[in-house]
């Protein structure tokens, strides 16, 4: 065991250097200047070398790359350029948000999709089934940020149920914080619960056909049994892949969301810190982002090992 | 009154381009305590008789005829009547033990699913009950199987744990389905004498499933040869073992290898088995049988006496029953 978990912290270190090298390569070679985007176009050339001086941005890339990573190593993470305070403040006062947003999605992903993917494949070939796969259809087709604004036309617009946007914040109560974050998690959750849900039905489909499946049906499990019993613990392995997987497109998936409903997370803080040329900001973001996914990985490798008795033997 | 008497029992299962009738109106009966094995290659619908007898046809598959344990007939009972009779009255073992275990659950655990659901008791009691399976068995040191999950243990070892499971709720009838066909070789006689004591001494019937005529000779009072979804012949195993009727028995008994034969090459009946989908009109067996006529490829021979409670179906039973120069030398 501990051998899997100093393998699993390698990756995890080599993620992190990779990542870190490709985002600040990206930011090198992408045209802009954090200088400009402070003090603007037209601004005076002396202000501006001074700035740039400042910023340290006239020191050579590498240095720039060695100095920013010795600081995320020594929990120095920098300071905004437009918000003039730590990144890492920043990172976690959004991340209050985007958790419990990513974290709704994802419960409502799996609690839908494993009920429609069951459901489907309880009722395959007959009309629940091709109901569930139209829907499912639909669902990979529509696009997050359409369906989000669609959410808006109906409950915000037309039946008012819901506010359009913005977030008061979780001092303002748990229930008008959670509600505020109901129908971002639903845009969210639209996608990733369509293609859970085909991955679910053909994985349960598939061991419903297996011999120890008609074991438990010979021993007088009724279907339903069966199915809770025997069928649906072994039909986790591929859609707990599936989720793992989903989990980074997730994160993805909040940075357009966030903007669609103005909620102030770290999605909407990336795409403002890409705009405003806020370096510091994306590149932590960024490796913070690829962290997180690594750390699902991980968690998706222990769910294994829980669901699947013959895949404890190995790490022994 | 027969524990089990099945009467003209027909299975259709669904394919392109039309059902398959895979079992085509069998009949037989099966009495307390008796033992009865049904033999015949693969596809000649011996499997498809068992999950008919359990209800558990492949989805679209339908059944004609009747089915009666006791009297009752089981085409009757309602899906939730035919679970309490699954794994209660009539339980079953299958061919591959590597697979017929759910690998996620402990033995313990899919061994008291049927304890607590037929017999209604609680897990505690449950639990002491499967320990008593486990080692009545062969699996002594039950604390250790009933904690072991399947992959821990040998394809024999799974048997015996499909066996206690079978046995669990105390069924009239036990159906085996080429029960050693997935074992070594060393492994098949125990598994064969465990099935065998122990519905002995629990007054079970057995219907033991195999292609293997040394499994049937050994354990059956009595043999139905099946082909093409038929029984083409059946009677009590001593009787059919010396006198072998139907030209496909006869096929049957010389394909096995004999030690001594010497260096020649293996018997075979020529031909293969028909699609079940597109069975040949009149007997089945025509084609590949060196007896047949004109007739045997139109008309369907009924099951004709040869002997003491010894039938066959063959229209050439006079001819077949005269060159039968096989025997099993047991």
């Amino acid at each position: 065991m501990s051998l899997f978990i100093a393998k699993r912290f390698a990756t995890f270190v080599a993620t992190l250097f990779g990542a870190s090298v490709v985002v600040f390569l990206i930011l090198e070679i992408l045209p802009g200047d954090p200088a400009y985007a402070i003090l603007g176009a037209d601004a005076d050339p002396s202000a501006y070398q001074a700035l740039r001086k400042e910023l340290g941005l006239d020191e050579p890339a590498l240095d720039r790359y060695l100095s920013w990573i010795s600081g995320v190593l020594t929990g120095d993470f920098g300071i905004s350029y437009t918000y003039s305070v730590p990144v890492s403040e920043l990172v976690v006062e959004r991340l209050a948000l985007t958790v419990p947003l990513a974290v709704i999605a994802m419960a409502m992903t799996v609690i839908v999709a494993i009920g429609l993917g069951l459901y489907a494949a309880a009722h395959h070939n007959k009309v629940g089934d091709w109901g569930v796969m139209v829907f499912s259809q639909l669902g990979i087709a529509v696009p997050n940020f359409w369906f989000g604004i669609l959410l808006i036309l109906l409950f915000s617009v037309y039946l008012g149920w819901f506010s359009s946007g913005g977030f008061p914040g979780w001092d303002a109560g748990l229930w008008p914080a959670l509600k505020s974050l109901l129908l971002p998690a639903v845009a969210l959750a639209t996608v990733q619960a369509a293609i859970l849900a085909r991955v679910t039905r053909s994985s349960v489909l598939e061991t419903i056909g297996e011999d120890y499946v008609r074991t438990a049906r010979a021993k007088g499990l009724t279907r339903a049994a069966t199915l809770w019993r025997h069928v649906l613990r072994n039909a986790l392995i591929p859609v707990v892949t599936i989720m793992g997987l989903q989990f980074a497109n997730l994160l993805a998936g909040t940075i357009v969301i966030e903007n669609v409903f103005f909620l102030p997370g770290l999605g909407r803080l990336v795409f403002q810190a890409i705009a405003n040329r806020d370096l510091v900001v994306v590149k932590d973001v960024v490796l913070l982002l690829a962290a997180m996914v690594v750390v699902v990985n991980f968690v998706v490798d222990i769910a294994y090992a829980i669901i699947d008795p013959r895949l404890r033997a190995h790490d022994a | 009154m027969s524990v089990l008497e099945v009467d003209r029992l027909t299975v259709s299962l669904p394919m392109v381009g039309g059902a398959a009738r895979a079992v085509r109106g069998i009949s037989f009966r099966l009495e307390r305590g008796e033992s009865l094995g049904i033999v015949g290659e693969s596809g000649c619908g011996k499997s498809m008789t068992a999950l008919a007898l359990m209800g558990l046809l492949p989805d679209g598959g339908t059944l004609d005829g009747s089915i009666a344990l006791n009297g009752r007939n089981l085409r009757t009972l309602d899906e939730a009547a035919m679970c309490h009779v699954r794994g209660n009255a009539i339980a079953m073992v299958f061919q591959e033990p590597m697979t017929s275990l759910n690998p996620v659950h402990t033995i313990g655990k899919q061994l008291v699913e049927p304890l607590m659901l037929h017999l209604g008791l609680d897990r505690d009691e449950a639990k002491v009950e499967a320990f008593s399976l486990l080692e009545r068995v062969g699996l002594v040191d039950p604390q250790r199987y009933y904690s072991a999950f399947p992959h821990q243990l040998s394809g024999g070892q799974r048997q015996r744990a499909m066996i206690a499971m079978a046995l669990s709720c105390h069924p009239e009838v036990l159906i085996a389905d080429e029960p050693t066909t997935a074992l070594d070789v060393t492994v098949q006689g125990q598994i064969l004498d465990l099935i065998y004591d122990v519905v002995s001494e629990r007054q079970m019937s057995l219907i033991m499933i195999s292609h293997d005529l040394g499994v049937i000779a050994q354990t059956v009072d009595r043999v139905a040869v099946m082909y093409g979804g038929s029984i083409v012949e059946q009677g009590p195993t001593a009787e059919v073992f010396a006198q072998l009727a139907h030209p496909y028995t006869q096929g049957l008994f010389a394909a096995v290898p004999q030690v001594g034969d010497g260096r020649r090459r293996l018997r075979t009946i020529p031909g293969t088995v028909p699609e079940l989908a597109d069975l040949p009109q009149g007997c089945t067996f025509a084609g590949r049988c060196s007896l047949s006529r004109e007739s045997c490829h139109h008309q369907v021979p009924d099951m004709r006496s040869v002997g003491p409670n010894h039938m066959a179906a063959c229209l050439r039973l006079d001819a077949a029953m005269a060159t039968s120069t096989f025997g099993l030398r047991r």
